[in-house]
């Protein structure tokens, strides 16, 4: 009895005198995501399911596109299987912050209100925002959206972007891209604002997509770029340098021509597009 | 872990949130006006409906329960371009259309449950009652008004709170089409801001508090019900 009360005074007194000192290693030591995925020989990626050409089901029910290529093109060069966790705009962010996945490859575009939540690699696509309307219609730009309705998501990129470039547009927002574009076609609203790449694969996906036209100059825009955990520098670089080295030994081109390029649906020119990789030497 | 930052509430989201709640508000009420209005009508027709009107009454009650409150919404909200002519939509949009097509939506979606509500209370009233005011010449509507209406609230007052409580509730659907209700405005947040776990517990707060307020009158309004016919007794 005597000798119980004395072993868990012992470890009473341990447990207090070492428990700063723990928890200080333990912060120090808190491993990268970049050890945990070789170790476990896995990387587990967010993609989108919903998104034509940059992450879709295709007829097999495999999840497919342009960023479940980079995605699977990162894994291959850190020398680990990739994993696909099906993600959507609203479950992304939590997803990465809960550790469930390593790193989110979801048409996120980076901006600074963000960054202060999750870090981002460098970009590995631009797109900005343009508006689709019907062929019939006689809009040309966003000038000529004063007084009229556009649908998007609750992407409020686009919405601010909108109210920036015409004030007099009024903005609504829906559930979905899909149900944005039925409501364009339904003459609820005059246009859909959104990223090009969203309206190119809205298009793609219509019964007649020579019915409608893409317009506007393109508004703000932003780069996609892969989402990480604050604070782990090492597995945002291991990235980074992956992204280069796509860029420059010609694999992204390979994957943009798969997905994006002229001939597929979303049938983009790489112009259109207007984007190139920051690079470091 | 995530870092819980209140102050956002104060500023822009906010505003925001308060505005969303507004919304919620006046799209809750004018959605249970009309399904009140038009729950008591067919409740009422159903239960006294005979010939061709009891085929269509069932029709009513049973397509509005059994679908989903969503693709109600969804659809009169898209299948109104159909129905309406174009010039009617393009005047209705600029009045906020879509805010329109949600209160009808759930007044309808909820109206289907009020019916039943309705007949299964003017079910448990004896059908003697119903005789007896015949008998001493009460017309049906004076029936309805003076013997069957005034038990019926009593009876039915607690479900009815209930129903109401589920209105305020699926209110929040309306945001696939575009209503700038509360739990827009806190996905509005989430999404510029990524603080929507703060914004999104304020808005259980609302509901929860909104819910419990409507829960707490339909008591009181039961318990005066009930007091009132002992009275009258």
């Amino acid at each position: 009895m005597k000798r119980r009360q004395f072993t868990a005074a012992t470890a009473l007194g341990v447990a207090f005198a070492s428990g700063p000192f723990l928890a200080e290693t333990a912060r120090a030591e808190t491993p990268s995501t970049l050890e945990g995925v070789k170790q476990r020989g896995v990387l587990r990626a967010g993609v989108r399911q919903d998104v034509p050409g940059f992450g879709i089901v295709d007829e097999k029910g495999g999840t497919v596109g342009f960023d479940i290529d980079i995605a699977t093109e990162l894994a291959k060069r850190l020398g680990v299987k990739i994993e696909l966790v099906p993600v959507t705009a609203a479950t992304r962010i939590p997803l990465l912050q809960q550790g469930r996945i390593d790193l989110i490859a979801a048409t996120l575009t980076h901006y600074r209100e963000r960054d202060r939540v999750i870090d981002f690699s460098i970009g590995y696509f631009w797109t900005g925002q343009k508006l689709m309307v019907k062929k019939s219609s006689n809009i040309q730009s966003f000038a000529d959206m004063a007084g009229k309705r556009a649908g998007t998501t609750v992407g409020a990129l686009a919405l601010k972007n909108l109210a920036a470039a015409q004030p007099k547009a009024v903005g609504q927002t829906f559930e979905g891209y899909p149900e944005a574009f039925l409501a364009m076609q339904r003459g609820l609203v005059d246009a859909v604002v959104a990223d090009v790449i969203i309206l190119a694969g809205l298009r793609a996906n219509a019964p007649n997509p020579g019915d409608y036209v893409i317009v506007g100059e393109s508004l703000g825009g932003g780069d996609y770029a892969i989402g990480v955990r604050e604070n782990d520098s090492k597995w945002r670089d291991a990235i980074n340098f992956a992204l280069q080295d796509m860029w420059r030994d010609g694999t992204w081109d390979k994957i943009y021509g798969r997905w994006v390029g002229p001939g597929t649906p979303l049938n983009l020119a790489k112009s259109e597009i207007g984007f190139s990789m920051e690079l470091w030497d | 872990m995530y870092q819980f930052d209140w102050s956002i509430l104060l500023g822009e989201s906010g505003r925001l949130l308060l505005r969303g709640a507004e919304v919620t508000i006046e799209l809750a009420a004018l959605a249970l006006v009309l399904a009140l209005i038009l729950g008591f009508l067919f409740g009422v027709l159903r239960w006294s409906a005979i010939g061709l009107l009891k085929p269509i009454c069932w029709l009513y009650v049973e397509f509005l329960r059994n679908t989903p409150p969503l693709v109600q919404i969804l659809f009169w909200y898209f299948s109104a371009t159909v129905i309406l002519p174009n010039s009617v939509i393009l005047t209705l949009r600029d009045y906020g259309f879509q805010f329109i097509a949600a209160t009808f939506a759930l007044g309808l979606y909820h109206s289907g449950f009020i019916a039943e509500i309705v007949r299964g209370g003017l079910n448990a009233i004896p059908r003697g009652q119903y005789e007896a005011a015949q008998a001493i010449g009460f017309s049906f509507p004076q029936t309805i008004r003076y013997i069957l209406l005034p038990q019926l609230l009593r009876i039915t007052a607690p479900t009815l709170t209930n129903e109401a409580v589920s209105l305020v509730k699926n209110t929040s659907l309306a945001l696939a089409i575009g209503v700038t209700e509360i739990t827009y405005q806190a996905r509005y947040i989430d999404y510029t801001s990524f603080r929507g776990v703060e914004a999104l517990l304020a808005v259980t707060a609302f509901y929860l508090i909104l819910c419990l307020a409507i829960a707490g009158l339909g008591h009181g309004l039961q318990r005066w019900l009930s007091r009132h016919r002992r009275a009258a007794a």
